[in-house]
């Protein structure tokens, strides 16, 4: 796995695995990978992973169950809105950086109402 | 090891040249540090030190003798010796897993009864590391690990370090080579005009904005 260097390893795996918890890669109570193996995967130092999971829990997005391992949250509720709000942010971002470029409200609109479009209409076609 | 690894105002001299000026460093347990630093920097002068090899300076270390297991950057070992014996030796002096010993040297496909002069600087050296990450220590030195190192080697080196990592002990790795090692380290010092930098989280330099690289680059000159 690629990390960009200048960036913490941790909320890089962090967002990897959001991503895959969010698009059901990993649905609701899946077992995540163990530390090491995630490590060996990955590249890095276990106590990054350490850290990657625990930041995840806080998150409400993972739990632990014992010494069985980490498990993806069973609250179907919870992690919709958790997707949602991860959106939002990102879509926040987005508005700032048009704002920033110097863009109209009513331009970035079209903007991102066409790229949805574009993005929408390529999955209906497969 | 509950305690920090720690050594105290190292200094060393060969002859007038003064190499270290009186080097301190705290590593905490479960740390696997970056030594970094340019050529002629110190840094084999400062593990020859810490690794028991040179009893010939100043300053204290809190941990000596079998808790320090040190993988040099050249074997002291006699070229006409078979790797077996290498492994008879470790095993007559330290607390030496000779089982895992074996079976890591299968894997890298070096032969037991191959003589040291028979085998290739990257299997020397894979035989270096085999021999000091077996050894049952609670600080581990690593003087440039991947040298002559072929990508297959490498890749097995990573991952026996990555397997332990998790554990209470400390990994110092003297190296050049940041790109291989950098997503390993968990805190980074730089040894420079004989002196060495205070301890930097890894994940506290990247927080900043900066690579590891980078960082070493602003430290180094």
């Amino acid at each position: 796995m690629y990390f960009k260097g200048n960036e913490t390893i941790y909320s890089q795996i962090a967002e990897k695995i959001k991503k895959k918890i969010f698009s059901g890669e990993y649905p609701c109570g899946t077992r995540l990978p163990a530390i090491r193996d995630l490590a060996v995967a990955c590249q890095v130092n276990p106590n990054t992973v350490v850290r990657v999971y625990q930041q995840l829990s806080e998150e409400g997005l993972i739990y632990t169950d014992g010494t069985s391992g980490k498990f993806v949250t069973p609250d179907a509720a919870l992690l919709s809105q958790k997707k949602r709000e991860y959106l939002r942010g990102r879509a926040l971002q987005f508005a700032r950086e048009a704002k920033e470029a110097g863009v109209s409200e009513g331009e970035a609109l079209t903007l991102a109402a066409a790229a949805l479009a574009d993005v929408f209409k390529a999955d209906n076609v497969l | 090891m509950m305690e920090c690894y720690s050594f105290e105002k190292i200094a060393k001299n060969y002859g007038k040249k003064q190499v270290l000026w009186g080097v301190s460093g705290k590593f905490p347990p479960g740390s696997t540090v970056g030594l970094l630093g340019l050529n002629g920097a110190g840094k084999t002068t400062l593990l020859n030190i810490l690794g028991n090899c040179d009893r010939d300076f100043s300053g204290s270390i809190s941990l000596r003798g079998n808790a320090v297991a040190y993988m040099r950057s050249r074997q002291p070992f006699p070229e006409y010796w078979q790797v077996r014996e290498v492994l008879a030796f470790y095993r007559r002096f330290y607390k030496f897993d000779i089982f895992l010993a074996e079976q890591l040297l299968g894997e890298a496909n070096i032969p037991p009864r191959s003589r040291l002069s028979a085998l290739s600087d990257g299997m020397r050296r894979m035989v270096s590391f085999i021999c000091c990450y077996c050894t049952d220590a609670q600080v581990y030195l690593l003087d440039e690990p991947l040298t002559n190192l072929d990508i297959n080697l490498r890749a097995e080196i990573a991952d026996l370090l990555i397997g332990r990592a998790m554990e209470d002990k400390v990994t110092v790795i003297a190296t050049h080579e940041i790109k291989e090692f950098e997503n390993l380290f968990t805190h980074i010092c730089i040894l420079r005009g004989g002196g060495l930098s205070p301890l930097a989280d890894a994940e506290d330099i990247r927080a900043e904005g900066m690579s590891i690289e980078e960082y070493y680059r602003g430290k180094a000159k």
